[in-house]
């Protein structure tokens, strides 16, 4: 005690006993407690120093919230800078799961239009950020705002829109709920559409708000747009033709491709059944398929006036040279040709338009299989076309070593051999185009805009036998053809019905399932349109004539005054020869002067005349000047010039 | 003014600064929500230092008179919990008193404090009767109090006695036969416990096995802790504080704000306070006048210090989370009038020590 500096006063010997006590275990405790001390101090010293970047990262990195903020996507427009596709803010809707009031759930339901259970199941148990409503109308997302329930937030999101529907559905394609092109024009161009989704840094809190400001780590790059060749009034002339006529017949598909031959580029391209891409889940996966690329059929007739060309370019044919049709039945090797309708001797022109399946056969047979299968694989069967498009069928063609002469004989008429849509109009833009192959486009570059491009072609035929064989199938949709119901009023068609049946599994052929098809230019004389219309599988008649040339006369009979390509009706004289010569027996006198080929043999088939026609476009001139001159079974020599 | 003369300033000064500390670290707390908070706790230091003041001139005698009353009553009430206390938090722990809500088992802490104090006062802690007695103090308020429950307040209560038997002279082999006893009661107590406080032992054993779960809360103060490194992120400045992921940041959790915005060097500074406030109050204890008087600072300053270092110790993951509150840093009235009213026992020790009193002095008609 005597060392303590203050004085104080011991009561008692007993009580400065115990204060020693005390003080001794004073030191005890103190030791106990400097322990805690400094087990703190080392604590701290581990976390604020040892630990300190670690922790630190993790603070970082829990504070701050990377947004991906998808680009809108580029749109995609038909050739006249019409929106075939386009990408709109849509409001979503969502919600921090455990700040909505259990009490306002009933209303937020309501104005979301889903039922109270829904809202609450997606709410359950959930903490931070939860989906309620993607992609609403704004009506509804004004609604939810309106209510002002604390934890819910509206969020911005892209919705991709094809404002013709179903109508360019398969052409098109559709983009997921992620923002990419799944089918279509979307998902092949999607790179170029797609943009570059940018990247925002947003301080959050706790409870996953962020907070406002943040930084842009990258910007977003909105897509580029792609310009189409398509042209969309064609484009929806073609579908609700091809929906009509399927509907007619009740088939079972179909598809149409309308291109320009000039430079190849594809006007119109749909198929049936269609589906709408704006809401492509309700939809069967089968029904996203582009038939007009995918789906190969065999081409029956339609193959015939490739076969005609690959005669007269083997210089052993003429387009008056006559053929024997064996009135209706061949034997080729062990098989045996029929024709629907048993003919005798026909000329090139007579062939196509009669369709004769043994005629077309003599020319291959007398041919040879190697220029058919040249003439064929020129045209393009046999190979992708390339357009751009992912899923497109090459067809099925036989090397030419592999052609006995059944082979030779059948795919002379379009059987055992199987193309695409596409790859038929192509064909027939060949002889639409003089005889110059142009590659099928989808995609509009910079250097064709513009009514007329520069695109070269690539020669298959001479422009002789590509006009030859043009005028034949004019021939062939006159009233004596197989396609006379694919004229539009006034205008000049060229081109070939044919009916296909449809190969079975077996590797026969159904007998009850058929395929119509008709392939042709329009105007024949100036051919701005090739259009190719197959249907699939017609219930009400089975040939091409019936089910597919109606549709193709719908097509061009709007399309073409679209383009400004008016129907000769206004000329006069044709008016009056054409009423004339379809209504009544011409007037002593009257001649042919004037008239289309079409009407020419029209004429005369009335008159029962045989004609002679030299050259193409309209009669200038006829011999004998006289038709009343003429009796049945003579013949009339008709020379046209355009 | 003799009493300011006799004032241990060291010690004034250290719970000045720890009051210095605590409205800062409070504001930074608060100061995004609900800042009435800040301004009530200002309110607290006022009301608590007034007590504070006012008990540095009543006699420690008198506080040797009314301990065992004040025991019995705290006793009754505890007993009158089970029945008519209200339920908070999913404990019984509070008894509606008409105008206030008071937690007895507060009060018990104290109670039972001073009644040791008292009772070894004149005792040495070496006979088995004296030691039963205090042993019958200690764990009747013990029990009730960890029914309601609540074991936080038991450890407090469990530990300031062991410290005080201690200081009252157990012998060292005693105490380790009781600490061998209480180790093997241990999976005892773990039946009796709790599903909540079972999870939090089993948390703090592995935060990281439910980390946005039961681990939550110790992670992110581990976080805040760590991420403030040895400079801290500025007052006002800390991210974990300010975006919410902290949380009862203004009351259990407060540590984490200090560690966060003020680093280490906050921290430092916070022990060494805390240091200092420990040690005086120990070596006050070791000078006092009476060994009633040294047991009262010993129990004073074992509270102080099991709050410290249950609080440190659980927002950096040393300790199961357990509530209690930082002394004179955490928002909350009564703990801190509570402890400021401890601290001015303390400051009374201190100045009765001096013996400077008129009372004191021989011949005094009081002695």
């Amino acid at each position: 005690m005597t060392q303590t500096p203050f004085p104080v006063r011991p009561t008692s010997g007993k009580s400065d006993r115990q204060q020693l006590f005390v003080r001794r275990r004073i030191e005890a405790v103190t030791g106990l407690m400097a322990l805690g001390i400094a087990l703190l101090a080392i604590r701290a010293v581990d976390l604020q120093w040892l630990q300190a970047d670690d922790l630190t990262n993790l603070a970082e990195k829990q504070r701050y919230r990377q947004y991906t903020a998808v680009a809108p996507r580029g749109s995609i427009t038909d050739s006249q800078g019409r929106i075939l596709a386009e990408s709109v803010e849509v409001p979503s809707i969502a919600a921090m799961g455990d700040e909505v009031p259990a009490d306002r759930i009933r209303e937020l339901a309501h104005a979301l239009g889903m039922s109270e259970k829904t809202v609450a199941r997606k709410l359950h148990g959930r903490k931070g950020f939860v989906w309620l409503a993607r992609q609403i109308t704004p009506a509804q997302a004004d609604a939810v705002a309106a209510l002002n329930i604390p934890g819910i937030r509206q969020e911005t999101e892209w919705r991709r829109y094809h404002p013709l529907g179903p109508e360019t559905g398969h052409l098109l394609g559709f983009v997921g709920i992620d923002g990419h092109g799944l089918e279509g024009i979307e998902r092949v161009l999607d790179d170029q559409l797609s943009g570059e989704a940018g990247i925002r840094q947003v301080r959050r809190d706790a409870r996953g708000h962020s907070l406002p400001g943040g930084i842009w780590l990258r910007d977003t790059v909105p897509g580029k747009s792609i310009k189409l060749t398509l042209n969309a009034s064609i484009q929806s002339i073609a579908y609700a033709a091809l929906a009509d006529g399927i509907r007619k017949q009740q088939a079972k598909g179909g598809s149409v491709i309308v291109m320009r031959p000039r430079d190849g580029a594809i006007l119109a391209m749909a198929s049936w059944p269609g589906y709408n891409p704006n809401s492509f889940r309700e939809f069967h996966p089968f029904q996203w398929r582009n038939r007009a690329i995918t789906d190969v059929f065999e081409p029956g007739s339609t193959l015939k006036p490739f076969t005609v060309a690959a005669a007269l370019m083997s210089g052993r044919w003429q387009p008056d040279s006559r053929i024997f049709c064996e009135n209706g039945s061949m034997q080729v090797a062990d098989h045996i040709i029929h024709d629907d309708h048993s003919e005798g001797w026909l000329d090139m022109t007579g062939l196509l338009a009669k369709s004769s399946n043994i005629g077309a056969a003599k020319l291959a047979l007398d041919i040879g299989a190697t220029p058919m299968y040249q003439m064929l694989n020129d045209v393009g069967f046999g190979r992708r076309s390339h357009v751009g498009l992912n899923g497109e069928s090459p067809g099925i063609i036989l090397p030419a070593e592999r052609w006995g002469p059944v082979e030779t004989a059948n795919i002379a008429f379009g059987q055992g051999i199987a193309v695409t849509p596409l790859q038929l109009a192509t064909a027939f833009s060949v002889l639409a185009n003089g005889g110059l192959y142009m590659q099928p486009r989808l995609i509009q570059t910079a250097e064709d805009e513009g009514e007329y491009s520069s695109i070269a072609g690539h020669r298959i035929m001479p422009e002789r036998v590509a006009r030859q064989v043009l005028s034949m199938l004019e021939y062939a949709t006159s009233s004596e053809g197989t396609g006379s119901k694919a004229v539009p009023a006034g205008y000049r068609v060229a081109g070939k019905t044919g009916t296909a049946q449809k190969p079975n599994k077996y590797g026969g052929y159904n007998s009850d399932k058929f395929t119509a098809v008709f392939a042709g230019v329009a105007p024949a004389d100036d051919p701005r349109l090739v259009i190719a219309v197959i249907v699939d599988e017609p219930q009400q008649s089975i040939y091409g004539g019936q089910v597919a040339a109606p549709i193709f006369r719908n097509i061009a009979a709007n399309a073409l005054p679209y383009l400004g390509i008016s129907a000769r009706i206004e000329d006069t004289q044709a008016w009056r020869s054409m009423n004339i010569a379809d209504i009544a027996d011409p007037l002593p006198g009257q001649g042919a002067v004037g008239l289309s080929l079409r009407e020419v043999r029209h004429l005369a088939s009335r008159l029962g005349l045989s004609l002679k026609v030299h050259g193409s476009g309209w009669v200038r001139r006829q011999s004998p000047v006289q038709l009343s001159s003429l009796q049945a079974g003579e013949t009339l020599e008709v020379w046209l010039h355009d | 003014m003799k009493v300011l003369r006799q004032l241990d300033w060291l010690l004034l000064a250290s719970l000045l600064g720890l009051a210095a500390i605590g409205l800062i670290t409070l504001y930074a707390a608060v100061h995004q929500g609900d800042i009435g908070l800040w301004q009530r706790q200002v309110i607290f230091w006022l009301i608590g230092l007034a007590v504070f003041a006012g008990l540095c001139f009543i006699p420690l005698r008198v506080l040797g008179l009314v301990c065992w009353p004040v025991y019995v009553l705290a006793l009754l009430m505890l007993l009158l919990v089970p029945f008519v206390g209200d339920v908070q938090m999913g404990a019984r722990r509070w008894l509606n008193l008409g105008i206030v809500h008071l937690q007895p088992s507060e009060l018990m802490k104290w109670a039972l404090m001073f009644v040791l104090a008292n009772w070894f006062a004149t005792r040495e802690a070496n006979q088995t009767a004296h030691l039963f007695t205090a042993l019958i103090l200690a764990v009747l308020p013990a029990g009730l109090i960890i029914l309601q429950p609540d074991l936080g307040t038991t450890m407090v209560l469990l530990f300031a006695a062991t410290a005080m038997v201690i200081a009252a002279g157990l012998p060292w082999r005693w105490f380790g036969y009781a600490v061998a006893a209480a180790l093997a009661a241990a999976p005892l107590l773990w039946h009796f416990m709790h599903a909540y406080q079972k999870q939090r032992v089993m948390t703090f054993l592995d935060p990281q096995s439910d980390p946005l779960g039961a681990g939550y809360h110790v992670i992110q103060s581990t976080i805040a802790i760590g991420s403030g490194g040895l400079f801290g992120k500025g007052f006002l400045q800390g991210t974990q504080a300010r975006l919410h992921f902290l949380p009862e940041q203004h009351t259990d959790f407060i540590f984490s704000v200090l560690a966060e915005e003020g680093g280490f060097i906050a921290v430092g500074l916070l022990l060494f306070l805390y240091g200092t406030l420990i040690t005086r109050i120990i070596m006050i204890a070791g000078r006092a006048h009476s060994r009633f008087a040294s047991l009262i600072c010993i129990g004073v300053a074992s509270i102080f210090m099991l709050y410290i270092t249950v609080n440190i110790g659980m927002v950096s993951g040393l300790l199961p989370v357990v509530g209690v509150p930082l002394p004179f840093i955490s928002y909350g009235g009564s703990a801190l009038v509570t402890m400021l009213a401890a601290m001015g026992l303390v400051m009374r020790v201190a100045i009765e020590s001096q013996g400077r009193i008129a009372w004191q002095r021989p011949g005094s008609a009081l002695v």
